[in-house]
């Protein structure tokens, strides 16, 4: 078992199985011989880590014993990208809001849990797919940031996104 | 006096021409200045949106998905549509421009994006996928970079061939040391491109994807070693020598890593396969550990004399594509050597005649045909086989069944579909009804129809017992009638007569299925009730038939 203290003091003990799903954990729990890791700072505050912490844990105690993703291996990388599939388990775990999925894609980007991460980009990705950039904003709540001149610049590369 | 709020403070109605223009410079220079400073506010305001909270390398992992998902679609053409992300706010512009792997894909067909996505891959490795007409000789570019930044290089001549600047790289004597895939497709109509010897001097290491359409090797060819994925396809009209068994065994052995190979039409013999084949001894044996996926197009005793000298896993999925002289001992020939030496699926066919594809040691059985109507006419339209399924649409489908059946273990079939519009004698029938527990009779003619009912309700030797004593279920589609009523009657008279002695003798039918068989089925199926646990007309009956015809 392994205890894993939140930066808002909260303690989880979980499988060892479970910890490892996180590169992250994995390492450091190796690297201090220790059985307690103490989870990041993140952007130089503290990683508000409860909340989203129960999310990714529920997914690592999910995932537990599948084969992680080997790092060496640039096709395989590639392959899982070019998939749109997002299991059904997986889709109806990163059903969230907005706020919540951010959290989770940063928590398994600190944590290093690649297909966790995989499963965040690609519903981002899919919640961007055939968007014109309006829509992406109104759907982010982004504004409009560009200067005129490169307005002008991105009117000019419209045309390249035109349907193949 | 009071300058006028309307004209600019060093600005009078008497100033000089010189003056207002300053005066103008000056206010453009302030509009300026407030437009940055809104554009600047909008990026703070946008710096505390949720996805801002994103950093840079997750953003572009987000879109490095997206323009993989986009491109992933076409082989050939990519898809640029992804690139509207740089166009949302300027974070996401400048993450998406400094990420150069995300700029790597060109399509050159559109000249101005490729320049600027040559620029902005900063010196990532290039996937260049092209598919012209002509040739590429008035295309600029990038065939100007060296050939150690490709990782990808799909090219298809769609009506011409390969132009001189491709060639220039691909004769280039520089390595291709990131280059993963090439794929060169040459149309039908122009002359073989060979790839020469020196192409990328042989070294590619992480080379796996090689696929080849009319363009010539020189065999035996000196591959890359590191191939796991390799398809060469010569048209069948190119007359341009083709290399021995010898010299493609020679070659595949340079690649031990092969998991798919695709050879369409690459060997030279033209002989048939005689009934007792005994493949040539002097042929070099070549082991494919991992090959997963084979597909061979040729001559029955090319295809059989390549798959006798390759040693392949259990596992591997098999195709073959016969095209040589079509005989029954050639078809037994190659049933009896795929049965005994391929534990798993095979795909057998035959383009002048037929298509087996077997899943032997799964149990089951599933032959594919697809015939060339155009080259055998009035004979043959096509014969297939799916998982469980046997589909005949061949004049001599009673000689040719027996022998399929006969070449495959008994357990492995229990379904039988069977498609012929030639009818079936009650002898073929007799020989491949035994195993089955279901029969479906697709699009048969009236007398192949009426042989099936004689010999279900045939009794053997004239004992108690039936053909097909494991039938369960028996379903009727499509039987067409030449004369219609006097034939429908006539066929469900015997169909009943023969049905109504097997269920007198114990070996009654559970389920019994029509459809598109009758007009008089108002009165019909009441009476196959006594025969049949349950009977099912026409409109019960679309859904499965509508699957059916899906399958």
């Amino acid at each position: 078992m392994v205890l894993l203290v939140t930066s808002d003091n909260k303690n989880f003990v979980v499988d060892r199985e479970v910890a490892d799903r996180s590169v992250f954990v994995k390492n450091t729990l190796e690297a201090r011989g220790l059985s307690i890791a103490t989870p990041p700072m993140l952007n130089g505050g503290c990683f508000e880590l409860t909340s989203p912490f129960l999310q990714v844990l529920e997914y690592c105690q999910h995932h537990r014993g599948e084969p992680l993703p080997t790092t060496d291996d640039a096709n395989a990388d590639e392959n899982r990208k070019r998939t749109t599939d997002i299991g059904e388990w997986d889709r109806k775990f990163i059903t969230v809001d907005h706020e919540m999925l951010f959290e989770i894609i940063l928590a398994a980007n600190y944590l290093d849990i690649k297909p966790l991460l995989d499963v965040g980009c690609k519903t981002i990705g899919n919640m961007v797919k055939g968007k014109s950039p309006e829509e992406v904003r109104k759907l982010f709540d982004i504004v409009n940031d560009f200067t005129p001149e490169e307005e002008a610049q991105i009117k000019k590369e419209n045309e390249w996104a035109e349907d193949p | 006096m009071e300058p006028s709020l309307h004209l600019h403070p060093s600005v009078t109605a008497f100033s000089q021409p010189d003056a207002i223009k300053a005066a103008q410079t000056d206010i453009d220079n302030e509009i300026q200045r407030l437009n940055n400073c809104i554009c600047s506010l909008k990026s703070r305001r946008n710096s505390l949106c949720h996805v801002s909270r994103l950093p840079p390398e997750v953003l572009s992992e987000v879109f490095l998905v997206l323009s993989e998902q986009l491109q992933a679609q076409d082989r050939f053409k990519a898809d640029f549509r992804w690139t509207l992300v740089a166009h949302v706010c300027r974070l996401w512009r400048d993450i998406a421009l400094q990420h150069g792997r995300l700029w790597g894909k060109i399509d050159m067909t559109k000249p101005d994006p490729t320049t600027a996505f040559v620029g902005r891959s900063k010196g990532a490795p290039l996937a260049i996928r092209e598919s012209f007409t002509g040739s590429l000789a008035e295309l600029p570019i990038t065939f100007a970079d060296p050939s150690y930044r490709y990782r990808e290089l799909h090219l298809r001549a769609k009506d011409g061939q390969l132009g001189p600047n491709v060639l220039q790289v691909l004769n280039s004597p520089i390595h291709a040391p990131v280059l993963e895939s090439l794929v060169l497709e040459v149309s039908d109509n122009y002359p073989e491109y060979t790839l020469p010897a020196t192409v990328f001097d042989y070294k590619a290491p992480a080379l796996t994807r090689l696929q080849l359409q009319n363009v010539r090797l020189e065999w035996p060819a000196a591959l890359f070693p590191s191939l796991t994925h390799l398809s060469i396809h010569h048209s069948g009209n190119t007359s341009l020598p083709r290399p021995s068994v010898s010299q493609v065994l020679t070659t595949l052995k340079n690649m031990p890593l092969l998991e798919y190979l695709h050879l369409v039409d690459q060997t030279i013999f033209e002989q048939p396969i005689p009934l007792n084949y005994v493949s040539p001894e002097e042929l070099p044996s070549v082991p494919l550990p991992h090959l997963a996926t084979l597909q061979l197009f040729g001559t029955t005793y090319d295809c059989t004399t390549l798959l006798s000298h390759i040693t392949l896993s259990s596992f591997v999925d098999l195709e073959i594509h016969c095209t040589g002289v079509e005989n029954v001992p050639e078809i037994q020939a190659l049933m009896n050597f795929v049965k005994d030496n391929f534990a798993r699926n095979s795909t057998i066919n035959d383009s002048s005649l037929l298509s087996v594809r077997t899943n032997v040691g799964a149990g089951e059985l599933s032959v594919n045909v697809d015939m060339v109507a155009d080259a055998v006419p009035k004979r043959l339209l096509s014969l297939g086989v799916y998982p469980r399924v046997v589909e005949f649409f061949e004049s001599r489908v009673s000689t040719v069944l027996p022998i399929i059946f006969d070449s495959i273990p008994a357990a492995a079939t229990k379904r039988l579909d069977v498609r012929s519009k030639f009818p079936i004698s009650t002898e073929a029938w007799t020989r491949v009804l035994n195993r089955m527990s279901e029969v479906r009779v697709l699009d048969t003619c009236f007398a192949g129809a009426v042989n099936l009912a004689h010999v279900l309700g045939s009794p053997i030797d004239n004992t108690p017992s039936f053909f097909a004593k494991q039938l369960g279920s028996l379903t009727f589609s499509g039987v067409s009638f030449t004369h219609k009523t006097s034939q429908q009657l006539r066929f469900y008279e015997v169909l009943l007569d023969c049905l109504q002695k097997r269920s007198n003798g114990d070996h009654r039918i559970k389920n019994l299925n029509f459809h598109s068989c009758s007009d008089v089925k108002a009165t019909v199926p009441s009476q196959f009730r006594k025969v049949a646990h349950t009977v099912r007309w026409d409109q019960e009956l679309e859904e499965d038939l509508m699957m059916l015809s899906s399958e």
